[in-house]
């Protein structure tokens, strides 16, 4: 298990360089606009009033996207990272089995006496530490630059938001995992069907404060659990964070079962 | 004597698919013993090995690897199997080295030496990454990881395949060695004249069926029982009712006048009455199994 992790690691080190880099790189900016907004907060305000109210709920869980938590959400927290989560985690999720088995190479691991079980462990453990490693970056970065700007959010919080979102990813990287380790067939569509879930679970959960009727099947959706800014002003219920762990876990063991049964290629 | 491989009835329907494409398979490889696993494109040589590699399920029957089931026991079968896949995979972006390091770092190495002159028979180029190598270069290091760990069992799908002569005989020679010390080899191949050379004994699979399996026994090659053929040319008429009438003689008379004359056991007869005739031409057929494997080419299914 220990030398599949390692060298799916170092296999994907620039890739996982290049996230971190990215994702820091977009928090670092955005937050540094933070002064501007602040400052002209009033005129901004008046601009932000005259946009239809569905912008609003498209860009941020929050009212008052001129607050620290509001531009935090908004500029980040709601929409854009935990997108790049979910991109990252599916792309991971839907190529740590797949990709070998496809081009042959899971042979010559399979060949080996390493249970199956034991290989996809390696292969989830690389996927989480990627994960792992792309979110302690941009947690370090927005940390970082939040306190430089002098945003008014406990820094702790900000971390937990994060989290919560690399959590969500995750989640959707699980599912592509585990569609492709059930079968060659399911794994084709698994990046497509995830990215379809979390893109599509965006949409509907961001209107549903202005269409009833999408109520309901809001609740359906892991979207709907992700509220960044409650968690920024302290008010989130984190057993929806552990219903994020929970899945995930779920979605693993899915994987593992599947995968240690089945055929390899064809 | 427990036989190092043995297959009892195995199938394999994959999923989705009309037709098996293995139908109750059996047969049994002694320890030492070289197999040679003949057939058509599509015959189910690759499903059987894969099943045998516990890569996919067999959907009905049983097999077993030095006594270890295939389908319980399969990582402790892959202890002591190694094998190379008939489209031999690897990383791309990995050198030789790199490739043997993870390998030996998920099965331990028994020596380094073992690796060391494999490397060196093969001439294999082990500083250059995959992608930039010859087909025949990336099956050298294909058959150098079945090899590495001193495995007791060798299941080989296609393993001459793109390794130019020279290579192939390093290869008859890697086999002749492991089987010499013990190991059994289980491999697949076009290669008729190669199979006849290296295997002791031949199984013919044609549609998912074991249609025929054949010693090769070379020490009685010349011996009593072997049959042997030869192509005469005579300088005149030939002498056809004579021949016919030799113990152990078959005959036939080619449309050029040539004859095709099959012994039996003793040369003697036949060469004495040779020697009174004005031979002008004699080759030697061995009877191979080669015309009978092509003919079970052949056969409508
Ligand atoms: N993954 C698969 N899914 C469905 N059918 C398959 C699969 N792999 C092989 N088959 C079918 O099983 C049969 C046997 O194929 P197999 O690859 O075992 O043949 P083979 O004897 O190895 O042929 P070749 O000499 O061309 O390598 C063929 O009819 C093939 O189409
Ligand atoms: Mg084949």
């Amino acid at each position: 298990m220990i030398p599949v992790l390692l060298s799916e690691l170092r296999r994907r080190r620039w890739a996982t360089a290049g996230w971190s880099l990215g994702i820091s790189a977009y928090i670092a900016l955005n937050l540094l606009t933070y002064p501007i907004v602040r400052d002209q907060s009033k005129a901004l305000g008046q601009v932000l009033a005259s946009l239809p109210g569905s912008f609003k709920t498209m860009v941020s869980d929050s009212t008052d996207l001129l607050s620290p938590a509001g531009f935090m959400s908004s500029k980040i927290l709601y929409l854009i990272l935990p997108m790049l989560f979910t991109v990252l985690a599916v792309s991971l999720g839907s190529t740590l089995l797949a990709r070998e088995e496809r081009s042959g190479t899971l042979e010559l691991l399979l060949a080996r006496p390493l249970p199956r079980r034991r290989l996809l462990a390696g292969k989830m453990a690389a996927g989480l530490a990627i994960m792992a490693i792309v979110t302690v970056a941009a947690s370090a970065i927005a940390i970082l630059f939040s306190w430089r700007v002098g945003l008014e959010l406990s820094l702790l919080r900000i971390m937990q938001a994060i989290g919560l979102s690399a959590l969500m990813g995750l989640m959707f990287g699980g599912l592509a995992l585990a569609l492709s380790a059930l079968g060659r067939a399911t794994g084709r569509g698994s990046a497509a069907l995830s990215a379809a879930l979390a893109v599509g679970g965006y949409l509907v959960v961001s209107l549903e404060g202005l269409a009833d009727w999408l109520r309901w099947p809001a609740k359906l959706l892991p979207y709907h659990y992700y509220q960044p800014t409650e968690v920024l002003l302290g008010g989130y219920n984190w057993l929806n964070a552990w219903g994020f762990f929970a899945i995930t876990v779920i979605l693993a063991a899915i994987a593992m079962a599947g995968f240690s049964r089945r055929d390899i290629g064809g | 004597m427990n036989a190092a491989i043995s297959l009892n009835g195995l199938s394999k329907v994959y999923a989705g698919a009309a037709e098996p494409a293995l139908r109750g398979v059996s047969l049994a490889i002694a320890p030492g013993e070289i197999y040679g696993f003949l057939g058509p494109n599509g015959a189910g040589k690759s499903t059987c090995i894969r099943t045998l590699m516990g890569f996919i399920r067999p959907t009905a029957g049983k097999a077993s690897i030095l006594g270890l089931d295939i389908v319980k026991d399969s990582v402790a079968i892959k202890r002591r199997v190694g094998y190379l896949a008939g489209e031999v995979a690897l990383y791309q972006d990995m050198t030789g080295r790199q490739l043997m390091d993870y390998l030996s770092a998920l099965q331990p190495l028994k020596s380094a030496n073992c690796l060391r002159r494999l490397v060196e028979d093969f001439q294999a180029e082990m500083n250059r990454p995959v992608r930039e190598l010859s087909k025949g270069n990336r099956q050298k290091l294909g058959i150098i990881q079945a090899f590495a760990h001193q495995p007791e069992v060798l299941i080989l799908d296609e393993p001459t395949g793109g390794l130019d002569p020279l290579m192939q005989e390093v290869f008859y020679d890697l086999v002749a060695t492991a089987s010499g010390d013990g190991a059994s080899v289980f491999f697949s191949s076009h290669n008729l004249s190669e199979v006849q050379r290296v295997c002791r004994r031949i199984g013919f699979i044609k549609n998912g069926r074991l249609v025929a399996e054949h010693p090769v026994n070379r020490q009685e090659a010349g011996a009593k029982t072997a049959r042997q053929r030869f192509i005469v040319s005579f300088d005149g008429p030939a002498p056809y009712f004579q021949i016919k009438n030799l113990p152990g003689v078959k005959v036939s008379r080619q449309n050029s006048g040539d004859l095709t004359i099959e012994v039996v056991g003793e040369l003697a007869p036949l060469l004495k009455l040779l020697g009174q005739c004005r031979v002008k031409r004699l080759t030697s057929r061995e009877q191979d199994i080669e015309s009978e494997f092509l003919n079970l080419y052949q056969e409508e299914s």
